[in-house]
């Protein structure tokens, strides 16, 4: 009973610490905040948009029909009419101004944007500009429309844009799936693999026997092509450029990537620790420039301008500036194969 | 309690020994005040405690029940039962008044704080979308960046760490999401000068990781500035409902006087006398109390709902639109960087119009609770209208071809989005102050009020405690 006279404090010190510790209580930390909010919430975030490509459904291509040759293309019109002359997609392009093409702004020395001067520039730009000079008189006269690979064949079907000049191969599933129309051939590419400096491996075998890990853009015939290399140990990586791949390479994220030579040349001369070793190239890639499949005069069109650039010297001018450096010295420009109907 | 754990699982037989001495290490000074906390785990093996607490404790418990009786007997003992009852229940209520009142009190602080919070977190939102829209909008001209966009940029990631540090010592509870917003934060500023090392050597990839570090930003550092957000702003809400919750004075106000009158009756009608003074102040005294306490609550109730009301959703819709017009910004920075493309971005920047569009519409009714300074709501809304017109004039060019008058559009100095947009944005963040300003002021007052009242009640349920048993005390005085 000696501790008594300290508990017998007085009533107003009691209550008042009760009140105080009671008050304390109250204020109750909160709830640690979630790292996303709960789904009651508006969403105000603006997720990257994106522009989902159609899928064509079962494959024509499966097996490729008897006697099917992905380069042939529709034959030339006899000479390039005069503007005046011009019909269907044609005479459009020639009322609205400018020529839409879709490009790649990422891809070096086919079609990248040169951040020097903001300017997108290439061997597959030089193109655009030679159609829009043929149609519209100005080679300035482009909207070019930068798109990713998947992109390719449903904004040509969606009619986003006229052309597609974005080193695209001409193949069975694009002639008669989704489908889409090519000009002749203008540039003859195949798959390679781009690796690490140092490393022994130089091509798709060597990296399934690696189990590497290895870097194709999404929609890609090189991707279709890496695909069958899963089953020897072949772990696929998308991205949604080359550019994008290089990118993983770079944060090693991936030991390698595959993709066309020419694609390849441009990754190599941004990063000196990327090579592409010699190798023989695991496919034949020939690039076709891209069309609505019912642009048929307009192929036509353009497949006459094609003859003319390569006979008076114009596409190899094109070549040993791009890719001469990096290739070198401009193969025979591939040769057309018309009768298309 | 941790002082002798085995006391716990001994069992009943041994409880005694939880009431030995304690070990050595325990003993000397301190001892007095040791032995009973190793007393406290006992209860549970049965039989340390006081014995009126205890069934086991027979000789004990008949000490107290026959004083309990011995007091409580006749009606002099009935008398004190219930004068204790009737001081009890006034003691009560002015602790539950009190409490109720200073946690009121308490609560419109922490609407206050968290309210800050929320304009901390919008501020590092704004700041975040402002650095990205500036970086972006580096990639659009060719060659170097323009070296005052640049700073703006560095000034912007800057403020947001700054504010990020600040907002993580504000609110404890904030400190995981702030901190994975940091590291989201530092990727993001690793991958813009990553993109900016890149491109200042002529390599297409700079702009690769310029989109990369873009949409890392929004999928990582934007649901977390999100949840930021409406966690702060549910705190907000729910502390302004919580400071205006009267219900246990109201309770505890209502028995006391049912107390104090029944027990006035009972006294009435035993005494033969119809006013005891002391029960009759003592009632007079929690009625008064209570309506008072009521009165002061209504108050705090129809204070709280203004601010929610005005300057809380002032605050929000202000600080809303704000966000909204930088994402709008970077959209259309990112509209012209995909070129030709704009199309998905230009129906964000859409979105995000309409959304500041319809938050300042919704602000006009407001701007007078923060008494007109500063830029009202019109004002902010021509701000707004100007920019939406330069930004319109950039699309005509683009979409109809024109890539490079666009660009060049989108990146003068003069009537462009750019120069109309930094005007939108200084006058909104001069609004977002007054608002803040006017919510921390208009808090200050039902605080100090909700104190006071909360002295004046613990002080009146004392009194009319002493009142009641001097009342009871004196006709128990008679009975002598």
């Amino acid at each position: 009973m000696s501790r008594m006279p300290r508990t017998r404090l007085p009533l107003w010190a009691a209550g008042t610490t009760l009140l105080l510790s009671l008050a304390a209580c109250g204020a109750g930390g909160y709830a640690q905040t979630p790292l996303s909010p709960t789904p009651t919430a508006a969403a105000t975030t603006s997720a990257a948009p994106t522009t989902a490509a159609p899928t064509p459904a079962a494959s024509k291509c499966n097996p490729v029909p008897a006697g099917f040759n992905p380069l042939q293309t529709y034959d030339p019109l006899p000479s390039l009419p005069a503007s005046g002359a011009l019909t269907g997609r044609l005479a459009e392009i020639r009322a609205r101004g400018y020529l839409i093409a879709g490009v790649s702004a990422d891809t070096l020395l086919m079609g990248a944007r040169n951040p020097l001067t903001g300017q997108i520039e290439g061997f597959d730009i030089d193109l655009v500009h030679e159609i829009a000079k043929a149609i519209l008189g100005d080679a300035a006269k482009v909207q070019l429309v930068v798109i990713t690979a998947g992109q390719r064949q449903s904004f040509l079907v969606n009619r986003t844009v006229d052309i597609v000049v974005r080193n695209m191969t001409m193949n069975c599933a694009r002639w008669l799936d989704w489908p889409i129309a090519f000009s002749a051939e203008y540039y003859h590419s195949g798959q390679k693999v781009l690796v690490r400096k140092g490393s022994t491996a130089t091509s798709l075998d060597d990296l399934a026997a690696a189990k590497a890990k290895v870097c194709a853009p999404t929609g890609t015939t090189s991707l279709a092509k890496l695909q069958e290399f899963v089953a020897k140990g072949v772990v696929p990586v998308t991205a949604d450029t080359h550019t994008g791949c290089l990118l993983l390479f770079q944060q090693a994220k991936v030991d390698a990537i595959t993709g066309d030579d020419t694609v390849l040349a441009g990754l190599a001369t941004q990063d000196p620790y990327a090579v592409v070793p010699a190798q023989t190239a695991i496919t034949a890639e020939p690039y076709g420039v891209g069309f609505n499949s019912e642009d048929k005069v307009f192929v036509q069109y353009v497949n006459r301008l094609l003859e003319t650039t390569k006979a008076d010297g114009r596409w190899k001018a094109s070549y040993d500036r791009w890719l001469a450096p990096s290739l070198g010295d401009a193969p025979t420009p591939p040769t057309a194969v018309y009768g298309r109907q | 309690m941790s002082q002798n754990p085995q006391a716990r699982s001994r069992g009943p037989a041994a409880a005694a020994a939880a009431v030995a001495p304690p070990p050595p290490s325990a003993s000397g000074p301190g001892a007095e005040t040791v032995a009973p906390a190793v007393a406290m785990p006992a209860p549970a093996a049965g039989g340390v405690r006081p014995a009126y607490a205890n069934s086991a404790g027979a000789p004990a418990k008949a000490r107290v029940g026959t004083w309990v009786r011995g007091k409580a007997s006749g009606t002099p003992g009935r008398m004190r039962l219930f004068g204790a009852l009737a001081a009890i229940a006034a003691i009560v209520f002015g602790l539950a008044g009190a409490w109720n009142l200073w946690s009121s009190a308490q609560a419109l602080g922490r609407a206050g704080a968290t309210t800050d919070q929320v304009v901390r977190v919008q501020s590092i939102y704004a700041d975040v979308l402002r650095a990205d829209a500036d970086a972006s909008n580096a990639f659009l001209v060719g060659g170097l960046e323009d070296p005052a966009q640049r700073a703006d940029y560095e000034a912007a990631i800057k403020r947001a760490a700054t504010t990020i540090t600040a907002a993580a010592s504000a609110q404890p509870a904030d400190g995981v999401a702030l901190a994975a917003l940091n590291s989201a934060l530092q990727d993001y500023a690793a991958l813009v000068e990553r993109a900016r090392a890149e491109n200042r050597q002529g390599l297409p990839i700079g702009v690769t990781y310029m989109t990369s570090a873009s949409s890392g930003l929004r999928t990582t550092a934007v649901p977390i500035l999100e949840a930021l957000l409406q966690a702060n702003t549910e705190r907000s809400r729910g502390e302004l409902g919580a400071a205006s919750s009267s219900w246990p004075t109201l309770v505890a106000g209502v028995l006391a006087v049912l107390v104090l009158g029944l027990v006035s009756i009972w006294l009435a009608r035993r005494t033969h006398r119809y006013l005891n003074s002391g029960l009759a102040g003592a009632t007079v005294a929690v009625l008064v109390a209570l309506i008072s306490g009521l009165v002061v609550f209504s108050g705090i109730g129809s204070d709280a709902k203004r601010v929610a009301d005005n300057q809380l959703a002032g605050t929000l819709a202000l600080t809303s639109a704000r966000t909204a017009a930088f994402d709008a910004r970077a959209n259309e920075s990112l509209g012209l960087i995909r070129r030709g493309q704009a199309g998905p971005f230009e129906t964000l920047w859409k979105a995000r119009d309409a959304e500041v569009t319809a938050r300042l519409k919704a602000l006009v009714g407001r701007v007078s609770w923060y008494g007109g300074s500063g830029t009202n709501a019109s004002a902010l809304s021509t701000a707004w209208s100007a920019y939406e017109k330069a930004h319109a004039e950039v699309r005509t060019l683009d979409d109809g071809g024109s890539w490079d008058a666009a660009v060049a559009k989108a990146t003068t100095a003069t009537e462009s989005p750019r120069t109309t947009f930094d005007a939108f944005q200084a006058a909104s963040a001069t609004a977002v102050d007054g608002f803040q300003s006017a919510l921390t002021g208009d808090i200050e007052g039902p605080t100090t009020k909700a104190r006071i009242a909360a002295l004046v009640l613990l002080l009146a349920g004392l009194a009319a405690a002493v009142l009641s048993t001097r009342g009871i005390a004196q006709r128990v005085e008679e009975y002598r």
